[in-house]
Formats: C-alpha cells, sequence, structure tokens
C-alpha cells in the first residue's frame, strides 16, 4: 500500500549522434548564404553529439560559430530535459545557455524554473534564479529557491547557494551553501541541519557542511549550537588513495557553559588501514575523550552513551597461506573510576600452520607481550608463550573427528614481583590433548511442515595436565562467559594467564527440522561438561562435576513468527544462570514487533533482568511508527522509552522522535549511580530525492537500544 | 568558380533533335553538359531558348542527374536531384526531388533546393510533414576541405 | 528410529573446484573460507575463468549493540553482528550478491578491559568460522539461498 510515487524521467529514447561525427539540423525550410549565415525555419531539430534541441527557427552563424535558436525550444541532454524561449550555443567553446526555462533532471525526481541554465563540458550544468523540487506535479509541498544549482561533471554532489526553502510555501529554511547528492548511491553524510533538543544540551542546531577538497579527500565540518552548552565543532576528514584509507574526527567546545570546570572538551578518532606490502597490512585505531562525561553530556556518533572504554591500538599485520603475524600496540582509555587495566605495549604473535600429510598439520601459536599498567598495584611483566601441536583432523559431511596435542611453554618475568606475592621469574610448562568427535543423522520428518530431521551428536575429551600458577599474575585473564557456543572451546580464561589442569568429557546434541528447501524451521541444541576430577588451579574450581547445561533454541513458525532463545541451568541447584528469551512477529524489514526479555544470576556481582519490546508499524500509507521500550525489572525502572513517528510523502519526510532513557552523570571521583535519566525530542526533515536513505531503518536503528556502532575491523 | 559562367557550354549524347521554332533541344542517353567546371550529366536534357542566346533554360532529368563544380575556395561543389534545372541568366540551378547538395563541410538533403551558384547561396525546402523536412548536416569544421587548408 | 548417517558428499560435482577472490589481499576471512574449502576436499584456486564457480568476499563488518545495562548505566551485554558481504558466480548464471549476519553475544567488563578484548577476539574468530560453513553451506543449495 505504498504511495505510489512518480518515477525519476529516463531518456532511453533519446537518439544522439555518435561523437564526433558533427551536427544535424532537420528543418521545412532551410537558406545558406556562403559559408556566413545559415537559416531553418520551421520544426527546427538540432542533434548534436551531446544533446537534441527542438525550436521553431534557429540561426548558425558560421564566421563566429554562433548557433540561436528560438521558439518554444525543447532542449534534451543525458542529464537534463529543458524548455526554454531561446537557446544559444557557441560551437569553439561548446558553451550552450537557455533563458527563462523550465527544467526536468534526469535520473532523480528533480525539478523546476531556471532564468538561465549553463551548459559546458568543463563546468557542467549550472542552473541559475532556480527553483527546485522532487514533489510531483500538482503536489509541491516544498520548494526550494536557490541563486545557483551546480552538477559538475562527474562530481555526486549538486552544489547550491543562497539557498532557501518553502514548505507549503511558508519560508523555513536559509542555508547560504550547501550540497546534496545527486546520484542514486546512497550518501552517508546528507548535509542537512539537524535540530534536536534535550535536557543536557537544550535545543541544539548542528548544520554540516561538506567540503570536497581533491579527488580522494574530502570533509564534513558541522558546528552545532546547544542553547544549554554553547557551540561545538564537529570536523570529519576522511582520505582514500588505492592503497590507504582512513578518518580523522575532531569535535572540540572551548567552554562549555553548563560545566562547573573551565577546561576545553573535546574527542579525537583517528582510523586508518593501510596495506604496504603482499599481505601486510597497517592498522590504526586511536579516540580519547576529554572527560568521563564527554559521551554522557554531547553524545557521539561512534560511542554508545553506555561504553566503557575506548580504543587505542595500532599494528602491524602479515598473513598468506600458513602463517600470520601481528605486531600491535594495544591500549584503552576507560571511562569512569574502573582500576586502570593492563596494556600491551606492544604483544606480537605468530601463528603457522603446516599441514605434513592428508588430514595431520603441525600448529604453532607463538606470542611475546609487554604488560604495563598505571596502577602501582599491578607489576609490569614480560611474557613470552610458545605452543607447538599436533592435529589429525578428518572432515566429512556426515561428520567430523580431530585429534590435537599441544605443548604449552610460558616464561614470564615479572618486575619485583615479590613485592605482589609474586616471583620474578616464572616457567610453566602444560601439555593438552583434546579428542573431538560428531555426526550428522537424517531422516524424514513432517513435524511443523518439516520434511528433514538431522540429529547431530558431539563429544569431546580433553586432558590438560596441572601446574601451580598462583605466582603468575592476572594481566589478560579472566573468566570466558560459557555458553552453547563456548562448551567445546576447550578454553576457561582469556588470555594465557591460567590455564587451568581439566580432565573432562562434553557431550553435545543438535537437532533441526529443515523444510524442503534445506532451510532451519527448528534448531535445538543442548550440552554440558563433565568434570571427570576437579581443577587444582584455583581460579578454575568449581565444587562441582557437572557445568551448568547450557540450550539453544531457534524457532521459525512459518514466516511471520521467529523465536531465539538460549539458556544455562545450574546442574546443582537447577537454578537458571542465564537466559534470552526473544519473539519476532515480522511481516517486513519496517513491520515488526519484538517482545524480547534477558536474564543473568551474577555478573560482576550484578543482577540482570530486564524486558524489552521494540516496533515498527506503518499506521496509514504515509505514517509510520517506531517504538521501544526497556525496563530493568531488577529495580524496576524502564531504562529506555523510545517512540518516533514519521509522515513521508514522495518527496519528504518528517520526522519526531521522543525518548528517554538511562543517563547517570560520573561524579568526581569518576562514579556512576543513582537514577539520572535523559529526555529528548528530535525534529528532522528530509527533502526526499536530494539524499535521505531509508529513514524508518535509521529510527529503528537509533537510541540507545537500537544503535549498532561499528567495531573497526582489523584482525 | 565565377570564370565557368564566362567559357561555352559543350553537350554531349547519344542522339538530339532541335526545333527551330520552339527554340529547344533535346538531348538523351548519357547526356554530359560541361562549361568549364561546371558539369551535369543527366539522362536527358530539354533546352528551353525562346528567351534568346543568353537565357536558355537546361532542364536535366536522371536517376539521379548529376552536377558538380569547382566552388570559389576550390572545393568541389557537388548535387544530385532527379531533376537539375539550370537558368543561364541568373546562374540559378533548382534541384527537385531527392535533391542533395554537398558545400564545402556541409551537406543538404531536401525536396527542393535553390542553388546560386554565383554567390554560393542556397535555399532549401521540405514538406510540412516530420519526415519530409530538410535534413542539413554539418560535418565539424576542423575538418580539412578538399584542397586541405583547415 | 529412522535415522541413517548423511551421504558422503555435501558438495555437488560441479563445486569441486572453486575460484575463491577478495577484495584486499589481507583478507582474515578468506583465509578462513579457503581452509574450511579444503577440509571439504574442495580444489580453491585464485583465477577467474569464467566456467568455474567463483566466491568473491565482498566486505565484512563487525557491529556491536547493546543488549542489557548495568545499574549504573553502562553496558552490561553487548550483541556482536558479524555481516559478510560476497558475490556467487556460478558458470552461465548471473552473479548473486548474498549477505548474510553472524549473531553472538558478548559480556563487558570494564574493570578488565584487555581481557575481555582477547575474548572479543576470540568470538570474532569462531563467528568467522561459522560464516564459512554458512558460505560453504550455501554452496550446496545455491538457489535456495535466504538472508
Amino acid at each position: 500500500q505504498q504511495q505510489q510515487c512518480p518515477v525519476p524521467l529516463d531518456n532511453a529514447g533519446l537518439a544522439l549522434r555518435a561523437s564526433g561525427t558533427g551536427v544535424e539540423i532537420k528543418a521545412n525550410e532551410t537558406s545558406v548564404q556562403q559559408n556566413k549565415m545559415a537559416e531553418f525555419a520551421g520544426k527546427v531539430q538540432i542533434i548534436s553529439d551531446s544533446a537534441q534541441i527542438q525550436a521553431q527557427h534557429a540561426r548558425i552563424d558560421k564566421v563566429t560559430q554562433q548557433l540561436n535558436a528560438s521558439g518554444n525550444i525543447r532542449f534534451e541532454d543525458p542529464q537534463i530535459r529543458v524548455s526554454s524561449d531561446d537557446v544559444h550555443l557557441d560551437f569553439n567553446s561548446g558553451e550552450l545557455s537557455l533563458d527563462k526555462t523550465a527544467y526536468e533532471m534526469v535520473g532523480i525526481n528533480g525539478r523546476g524554473e531556471a532564468g538561465r541554465i549553463e551548459l559546458s563540458k568543463e563546468r557542467g550544468i549550472e542552473l541559475q534564479d532556480v527553483s527546485f523540487t522532487t514533489c510531483p506535479v500538482g503536489e509541491e509541498d516544498w520548494e526550494m529557491i536557490a541563486s545557483s544549482i551546480q552538477l559538475a561533471p562527474g562530481d555526486i554532489w549538486g552544489t547550491v547557494t543562497h539557498a532557501r526553502f518553502y514548505m507549503m510555501d511558508v519560508p523555513v529554511l536559509y542555508l547560504p551553501y550547501f550540497k546534496f547528492p545527486v546520484t542514486e548511491q546512497r550518501q552517508s553524510g546528507v548535509l542537512f541541519p539537524k535540530f534536536s533538543s534535550s535536557d543536557s544540551t537544550g535545543m541544539s542546531y548542528e548544520q554540516p557542511y561538506y567540503w570536497n577538497i581533491a579527488e580522494n579527500y574530502d570533509a564534513t565540518i558541522s558546528p552545532r549550537a546547544m542553547v544549554n552548552r554553547g557551540v561545538q565543532l564537529k570536523t570529519e576528514f576522511r582520505y582514500l588513495t588505492d592503497k590507504s584509507q582512513g578518518q580523522i574526527d575532531l569535535e572540540y567546545m572551548q567552554h562549555d557553559r553548563n560545566q562547573d570546570s573551565e577546561e576545553e572538551r573535546y574527542f579525537y578518532r583517528f582510523i586508518h588501514r593501510s596495506s604496504f606490502a603482499k599481505g601486510w597490512q597497517l592498522n590504526i585505531n586511536i579516540n580519547a575523550i576529554s572527560d568521563d562525561n564527554y559521551i554522557v553530556d554531547l553524545g557521539s556518533d561512534f560511542y554508545n552513551r553506555a561504553d566503557t572504554h575506548l580504543y587505542r591500538n595500532a599494528g602491524v599485520a602479515y598473513r598468506d597461506d600458513n602463517l600470520s603475524f601481528s605486531a600491535e600496540l594495544r591500549d584503552f582509555q576507560l571511562i569512569g573510576n574502573h582500576p586502570d587495566s593492563y596494556r600491551a605495549l606492544p604483544e606480537l604473535k605468530l601463528d603457522y600452520v603446516e599441514p605434513l600429510f592428508n588430514g595431520l598439520d603441525f600448529l604453532l601459536h607463538s606470542e611475546l607481550t609487554y604488560f604495563d599498567s598505571a596502577e602501582q598495584t599491578a607489576p609490569a611483566a614480560t611474557r613470552f608463550h610458545i605452543a607447538p601441536g599436533l592435529r589429525y583432523s578428518v572432515y566429512e559431511n556426515w561428520g567430523e573427528f580431530s585429534a590435537e596435542t599441544t605443548l604449552l611453554q610460558t616464561n614470564y618475568r615479572q618486575q619485583d614481583g615479590d613485592q605482589y606475592g609474586l616471583k620474578d621469574d616464572v616457567s610453566r610448562t602444560i601439555s593438552r590433548s583434546r579428542l573431538y568427535g560428531s555426526m550428522t543423522f537424517e531422516r524424514d520428518s513432517s513435524w511443523f511442515g518439516s520434511s528433514k530431521q538431522t540429529l547431530e551428536p558431539k563429544a569431546q575429551y580433553l586432558y590438560t595436565s596441572y601446574q601451580d600458577q598462583t605466582d603468575i599474575g592476572l594481566y589478560d585473564t579472566t573468566r570466558l562467559q560459557n555458553n552453547f557456543a563456548g562448551l567445546f572451546r576447550g578454553q576457561e580464561f582469556t588470555g594465557l594467564d591460567r590455564i587451568s589442569d581439566t580432565n573432562q568429557l562434553t557431550l553435545g546434541l543438535t537437532t533441526r527440522l529443515l523444510d524442503n528447501k534445506d532451510e532451519e524451521l527448528i534448531r535445538f541444541s543442548l550440552g554440558q561438561i563433565f568434570y571427570l576430577t576437579d581443577n587444582r588451579v584455583l581460579e578454575a574450581h568449581k565444587g562441582t562435576n557437572r557445568s551448568a547445561l547450557a540450550g539453544e533454541l531457534d524457532w521459525r513458525l512459518g514466516s511471520k513468527w521467529f523465536m531465539h532463545s538460549e539458556v544455562q541451568m545450574d546442574s546443582e541447584t537447577h537454578k537458571l544462570d542465564k537466559s534470552s528469551l526473544s519473539f519476532d512477529y515480522r511481516l517486513g524489514e519496517d513491520k515488526l514487533i519484538q517482545i524480547s526479555h534477558r536474564f543473568v544470576r551474577e555478573l560482576s556481582n550484578e543482577r540482570i533482568d530486564q524486558l524489552g519490546i521494540t516496533a515498527s508499524w506503518p499506521i496509514s500509507q504515509n505514517w509510520h511508527w517506531v517504538g521501544r521500550w526497556y525496563k530493568d525489572m531488577d529495580s524496576h525502572r524502564t531504562i529506555e522509552s523510545y517512540t518516533g513517528v514519521q509522515y513521508e510523502s514522495c518527496c519528504w519526510s518528517l520526522q519526531l522522535v521522543t525518548q528517554r532513557y538511562l543517563n547517570n552523570r560520573f561524579d568526581q571521583n569518576g562514579l556512576q549511580q543513582g537514577n539520572a535519566f535523559e529526555s529528548g525530542i528530535a525534529l528532522k526533515f528530509i527533502f526526499k530525492g536530494m539524499g535521505g536513505g531509508n529513514t524508518t531503518r535509521a529510527m529503528l536503528n537509533d537510541g540507545l537500544f537500537g544503535y549498532r556502532q561499528p567495531y573497526f575491523l582489523n584482525e | 568558380d565565377k570564370s565557368d559562367f564566362k567559357q561555352t557550354i559543350q553537350i554531349l549524347s547519344e542522339n538530339n533533335a532541335a526545333d527551330g521554332i520552339q527554340k529547344s533541344g533535346y538531348y538523351s542517353g548519357n547526356v554530359h553538359i560541361t562549361q568549364g567546371s561546371l558539369v551535369i550529366d543527366a539522362d536527358e536534357v530539354f533546352i528551353d531558348a525562346k528567351d534568346g542566346p543568353g537565357n536558355e533554360v537546361f532542364i536535366a532529368k536522371g536517376k539521379p542527374a548529376s552536377y558538380q563544380q569547382k566552388a570559389n575556395d576550390g572545393s568541389m561543389i557537388k548535387a544530385v536531384a532527379d531533376e537539375i534545372r539550370y537558368t543561364l541568366n541568373n546562374r540559378v540551378l533548382t534541384l527537385t526531388d531527392n535533391a542533395e547538395l554537398h558545400l564545402q563541410s556541409s551537406m543538404v538533403k531536401a525536396e527542393r533546393i535553390e542553388f546560386d551558384m554565383e554567390n554560393e547561396q542556397f535555399n532549401a525546402k521540405g514538406s510540412d510533414n516530420e519526415d519530409g523536412r530538410t535534413i542539413t548536416i554539418y560535418q565539424p569544421s576542423t575538418q580539412e576541405d578538399a584542397n586541405g587548408n583547415p | 528410529c529412522g535415522f541413517k548417517l548423511r551421504g558422503s558428499n555435501s558438495l555437488p560435482p560441479q563445486m569441486q573446484q572453486i575460484q575463491l577472490q577478495a577484495t584486499s589481499d589481507y583478507d582474515a576471512l578468506y583465509q578462513v573460507v579457503k581452509t574450511r574449502l579444503q577440509n571439504h576436499q574442495v580444489t580453491v584456486s585464485t583465477d577467474s575463468l569464467a566456467s568455474v564457480p567463483t566466491i568473491r568476499l565482498v566486505k565484512d563488518e563487525l557491529e556491536r549493540r547493546l543488549l542489557s545495562l548495568f545499574t549504573s548505566g553502562q553496558v552490561a551485554e553487548y550483541e556482536l553482528v558479524y555481516t559478510v558481504n560476497y558475490l556467487l558466480m556460478l558458470p552461465d548464471q548471473e552473479a548473486q550478491a548474498i549477505q548474510f549476519d553472524i549473531v553472538r553475544e558478548y559480556q563487558d567488563d570494564p574493570n578488565a578491559v584487555l581481557a575481555k578484548s582477547r575474548e572479543l577476539d576470540l568470538i570474532l574468530k569462531e563467528m568467522r568460522t561459522q560464516a564459512a560453513d554458512k558460505i560453504i553451506r550455501q554452496l550446496a543449495n545455491p538457489n535456495e539461498i535466504t538472508r
């Protein structure tokens, strides 16, 4: 029931002459004086290699190489179709100009009138004293009047000067200079002003300017004026060459009125990736903010208010078929008062695989890392680790089998370790062997509309020798989250500072119901680890002989209902350690309701018990609603309520978003507690056809819980 | 060029007939008329001389009849048409039906072209409907003309 | 109860030879897909003959979305979404642009940021293996590819 919007003009029927074959002129009457003057009258049609002109009469002055035509002119070239009173063409310079015109763009819905249009091969098209709209004829809800629109050849941006926007003939906006995308490619940075208001910033107006510096450098400069705080300058510089690409973001506020302290507030971000030789890559990803409350107060396009740290790492990496090497500096900036965590300055990793003969591989993993931390209570340390191993594996369509045995040799030098109850030099040698097997059985079935059912048992036996590790510090080691996916990982801790002794058997079972197109209708998995002997490594001590029972269920009922659930249940107490459940009723990309619940009995000594509802639903042909509500059941408070309404017609859309979310500021000693909430309203005009992309999807991804931040993939 | 028009006209043909009283001549069969660099070839030519010497009108017909002459700037002018009428006194060529005239770097097709050879000017007329219009094609002026000057 | 072992060849005969290409020569997913293909006894080459099925890895992205908060307001759990875009070009058939997501959960812990970044690397490595398996499953029945 989408509204039928007019399709942009396409001039497939435009027949032009092959380039360089001169100009063809048809007319009822033609008269020529030697090579001085030619006159054409009656249904004149001029066809060149770049455009077609129709007129009542035309005159060519051969000496000055000028052509003038007049009498209901129709001009058409691959970019624009114009009707005008008269046209002037200079054969030498190739410049053509039309006066008092009405025009229509090709490929986008833009049309309007222009006092004068000038075309030339070098400068492209320039429309002067121009009106422009993308609305269908007769429904001109909005119109832009500007002194000029320039469409440079090959440029994806149109440049407008002295633009005044009218909504229903009421002036709403003035922009001295701005750029809009002319090609259909989705332009990420639509350069329209952003109006919004929130408790912390008050009314805020941000006006981005696009600066196309050179062919592969460009920048966006967007000053942002906030009633409660003052002016913030946000700049982004992007570069792209064939070997490297990167981006520099700088946000700066000289003085924040709402801030008691006088210092400046800033955020900077530098990401860079370049490949400087075959298989080699350099990656840089450095971010920093001036104070803990920067993102909480001013928001960020790159980090979520709830994020706990910013990345500061840089490194080079090499990869080919059987060797991968990386040298990296890995550091972080923590937000809030957390013990300063260790940094790896630097860490070198080398992995090597050598297939010996079919199925048998020699593996080598090695690391050399220097750990350093600003905390006085944590020693600096250098760790060298090398783990040669042999693995035999068989892959068949009906199953997999692999046997692996690895020697893990690690050496530490912990600077004056004795002060921290550790030893200066420690050497640890551990052996580990792993047997893994999985098989896949099938049978026909008809439950729930399925045609095939699979049964996939998995088993793994893991033995790791014991060595006391109490005199090794914890540098990059913490307990790994245990879920179904992690059961067969054979690793209980991150990093290397604790390798727990194991004598355990892991069993898992997955069953799938597939429809006749081999698509999963239901997938149910269950798994558990059986500890044959208890771990003697302190941190790994369990006190029970079975791990939590981990299960996963995905259920697709018909084409509209989807259910996903993950559960971990403590095998002793039969109580839920962790569970997540989500129901989706989905009729389309923008027509869905999702109810989700998350529960974690203990995470960093807190209980997570959270209910969430997200919905996106069209109300009528032009109106669309998006809503989201997340409630923390443990502390009985709503942590985010978000509702957005959007009106969308063929040529413009209005988006009104109101949201209220948990937003605790950090106090002087960096602690974040309490029940501070932030509420905000944002109004967004989008003149469609001038860039703007899919707007409902933008609302679905907006807000605290909807927002997806990109990682900088440098693995 | 202009000197052609002072020269005598020669007519060759397979057969001819003259009519003293009507003061007209009729030539047919590969008729070849030359006057200096001016050449007209046609299947049949009818000469109307009733207005006395110097005012004759040559009416050449052919499938097509053709004309060529060296222009003042030395380039060759060529034309074809089903009927080419050459009126001697005002040195005008009238080409009718499938007329086509090549002048320097431009070419004109039309139903009827009146070509003033002396001042090298012409008027062309097409019929009113779309596809009967005159067609003029200008090659890009950078092309060299017949004797090599740009 | 009617279960029998699945048949031996998962990939149809014309898929025994695959050309694997990537936009950057440093693509981590490329190595994982290549190894998994070789595990399934598929010969992998880098040339680009039109007569041989070709997989061209276009782009892979990792994004995070908030799942739950601590009482302080800082993030407790993230959802990691690994999106893979690739082109499947079968002989004398239109190239198919395919995109899919691999989704995993990840708990953050501001008191052990370096250790947690190791967990993130580990989960990303596992998601890449899952993505490679999914690409191979899609190879097995190319015309029923769903998102």
